[in-house]
């Protein structure tokens, strides 16, 4: 197993360079430094200078990918990708380019309230989608069953903003259950999470059931269910003890993958509910041009991507023993 | 003073929450959103904005006051179609600043919420003018029963058209005139504001051609002078006119000298009147001179105008001391609030309502009821089979 993680981490390292080429590229097609000085500065009354100025200050005086001015290989390190993007291989992230932070402490900072949300939305869903959906398989062929699966497919197909907008005006303002939005430290933060922690369970339970569902559905109709209950062991038994277990590696593929991204943060989640996590540390880095916070969150992503995926393939081999990692 | 112990800001990002938190009594004062707007205000039959009953009701206090901002379009003077001095292209910008109905605009787009612009000067800026003598003569005429000026009708816009050159918006050639529009509106709800413009310009027969791009890209069109006609904006950064007429101070020329006037408008008599008023104090000298400048402008036209923007603020009844000022930062000190009269009020709008979930329960409870028995006799049959 540690020579093909190893294999891994060897692969992942083109990835991480494609990924962070790429963002450079897109970035500085859409934005230019002088636009993003143009953007920070203020925009009005800024001077020629004072533009060169600030791109000396943040480094952005070079060119984009090659320099043609150097030799050798300064034509590629004398340049804006390579000064910016090299640190970032030991989690140097630098200070943002619109206000200076120290870009590495904000993450640790934002991490925890991003955690605080994702982590329970995440746990209650993976159980709550497991159990609906067992239900459905358990009823199947009755009404809850059939209705069910309709409500599934409505439910999936709603926007994700729907329900938060949605839950804010009935769980908020109508019924007055929770805050519509807020964020506070400790034990305080409860009383803002749990609207959200509903809302975000609501908005992955159609997808979430309708496919668990399908995988328990296909189990059913296996030789070793027939045998079980050939066996005189009861349907709920049958269920929960033997397809279940039988069903974990679609279930960990679906699940294990997201772990790394429970970091990271809801993009949209944050922001509409004023939560100062990654999520709405991104959406203002894009929104601001700020191309330090947004190159190492990228960075970060793909990391995590990466390791999401590394972890599912262990898992496997945790609970189906046929697989092994060469 | 200060007359509270604490202030807390809170970033809150998105304008529905917002909103419904200011409603529940969360925030003291807001804004009003385009969203929100038909919620809170209603127009009487006088024309006049006033709360809605359920803002009244929970005592919410409404201010207006218009911003010293201007919103407008503007020619690019640089170039040969739309730009120039002469007579002729003082009456195509004259026509195009007519069919601009502003007046419009703002009730279609910003719920009534401006004044339009006969001058760069907002009417809370010292020699801003105000009744006939404010009056753009070259877009409006004076009514005098109803004591206000009105805009100058299409027929007139397209007799000045032809004047300029361009009888029913076509030139010696029979060529229909094509001007193009520079504008960094890229969000889908913006569509309807530039289909209004292509309207208005069809009316003169004048076929707008949309150039919409992102900021960026809109900023080094700016730049770089390849645009004729754009929008753009601007919020005062000291109240006094010079900050808004250096918006056209040749000296100030965007393609030239980097500075913020965007249309490149270069007119001597106007950039020496400039530098007589930029140092003068407020004074009727300096009105005078500041008269002359609007005359000036409104003649050459070298922007379509606009408008200024009025905000609209909302406060509940337990704020005290609360007045409009967008210039100035330092008013907190001013303010009162009833803390105890606010916590009342908050506890009261935002009791719990917790019945409908309990009927939800039920709801799901008794629905699945006759699937659990129909299974459970299911099951025993088989058992017993």
């Amino acid at each position: 197993m540690l020579s093909y993680i190893t294999r891994r981490a060897l692969y992942a390292i083109p990835i991480i360079i494609g990924v962070n080429l790429l963002t450079a590229l897109l970035f500085f097609y859409v934005n230019t430094p002088d636009d993003m000085a143009r953007k920070i500065l203020g925009e009005k009354n800024i001077t020629a200078q004072a533009i060169e100025n600030w791109k000396e200050d943040h480094g952005y005086n070079l060119p984009a990918f090659v320099n043609t001015k150097e030799a050798g290989a300064a034509k590629l390190t004398q340049t804006i990708f390579f000064q910016k993007s090299v640190p970032l291989l030991w989690f140097d992230f630098g200070r943002s380019d619109r206000n200076n932070i120290d870009i590495g402490r904000s993450i640790k900072e934002r991490m925890w309230a991003s955690l605080a949300i994702s982590v329970p939305i995440f746990f209650l869903s993976v159980v709550v989608n497991l159990f609906v959906a067992m239900m459905l398989a358990y009823y199947r062929s009755t009404y809850i069953d059939l209705w069910g699966v309709v409500i599934a497919v409505v439910m999936m197909s709603i926007s994700t903003l729907f329900y938060i907008i949605g839950g804010q005006f009935l769980l908020g303002k109508v019924l007055r259950l929770f805050p519509i939005s807020g964020y506070d430290t400790g034990l305080y933060s409860i009383k803002f999470l749990v609207m959200p922690v509903i809302i975000g369970l609501i908005g992955s339970l159609g997808t979430g059931a309708r496919f668990y569902r399908t995988v328990f559905l296909e189990e059913m109709n296996k030789d070793y269910i027939r045998t079980a209950r050939a066996k005189g062991l009861g349907e709920g038994k049958v269920l929960f003890k033997h397809a279940l277990k039988n069903a974990m590696i679609p279930v960990l593929t679906n699940v294990v993958v997201s772990i790394p991204f429970l970091f990271y943060g809801s993009l949209i989640m944050e922001t509409f509910f004023a939560i100062p996590g990654l999520g709405s540390f991104t959406i203002d880095a894009i929104q601001s041009q700020d191309f330090a916070i947004v190159r190492s969150m990228v960075y970060l992503g793909s990391l995590l991507y990466i390791a999401g995926l590394v972890m599912t393939d262990i898992s496997y081999t945790l609970v189906d023993p046929r697989v092994r990692l060469e | 003073m200060p007359f509270i112990d604490r202030i807390i800001f809170k970033l809150e990002k998105e304008a529905i929450p917002r909103w419904n938190k200011f409603l529940q009594g969360y925030y003291d004062n807001s804004g009003i959103t385009s969203e929100s707007f038909d919620q809170a205000v209603s127009i009487s039959s006088a024309g006049r904005a006033e709360l809605t009953g359920p803002m009244k009701d929970k005592s919410i206090v409404m201010m207006t006051s218009v911003l010293p901002s201007i919103f407008y379009s503007g020619f690019n003077m640089s170039d040969d179609v739309v730009g120039g001095y002469s007579p002729e292209k003082q009456k195509l910008r004259q026509a195009i600043s007519i069919a601009l109905d502003y007046e419009e605009f703002i009730e279609i787009f910003n719920n009534g919420r401006g004044v339009p612009a006969h001058s760069p000067l907002p009417p809370s800026i010292f020699g801003h003018l105000g009744g006939k003598e404010g009056v753009n003569q070259y877009a409006y005429g004076w009514n005098e029963g109803k004591a206000r000026g009105e805009r100058r009708s299409i027929e007139y816009a397209k007799k000045l058209m032809a004047e300029a050159g361009y009888p029913g918006g076509r030139d010696h050639d029979g060529r229909p005139l094509t001007i193009t529009f520079d504008n960094p509106w890229t969000g889908a709800d913006s569509t309807p504001m530039i289909n209004w413009y292509m309207k208005r310009f069809k009316m003169l027969g004048i076929q707008l051609e949309n150039r919409t791009t992102d900021y960026n890209r809109f900023q080094e069109k700016m730049l770089g002078g390849n645009f004729q006609f754009f929008v753009w904006g601007w919020n005062a950064d000291y109240p006094d006119p010079e900050n808004f007429f250096f918006l056209l101070s040749g000296p100030n020329s965007k393609v030239r000298h980097g500075g913020e006037n965007v249309s490149n408008y270069d007119n001597p008599e106007f950039n020496r009147l400039f530098k007589v008023m930029e140092n003068m104090d407020n004074s009727p000298e300096r009105l005078v001179v500041i008269r002359e400048m609007v005359e000036i402008l409104q003649k050459d036209s070298p922007w379509a105008w606009g408008y200024h923007p009025v905000a609209f603020g909302l406060y509940h009844g337990w704020v005290g001391n609360m007045k409009s000022n967008a210039m100035a930062n330092n008013t907190m000190k001013y303010l009162r609030i009833d803390a105890k009269k606010r916590e009342e009020l908050r506890r009261r709008w935002n009791r719990p309502n917790l019945w409908p979930i309990a009927a939800l329960i039920a709801l799901i409870i008794l629905s699945a009821l006759p699937a659990a028995i129909s299974i459970r006799k299911r099951r025993g049959k088989a058992k017993r089979g």
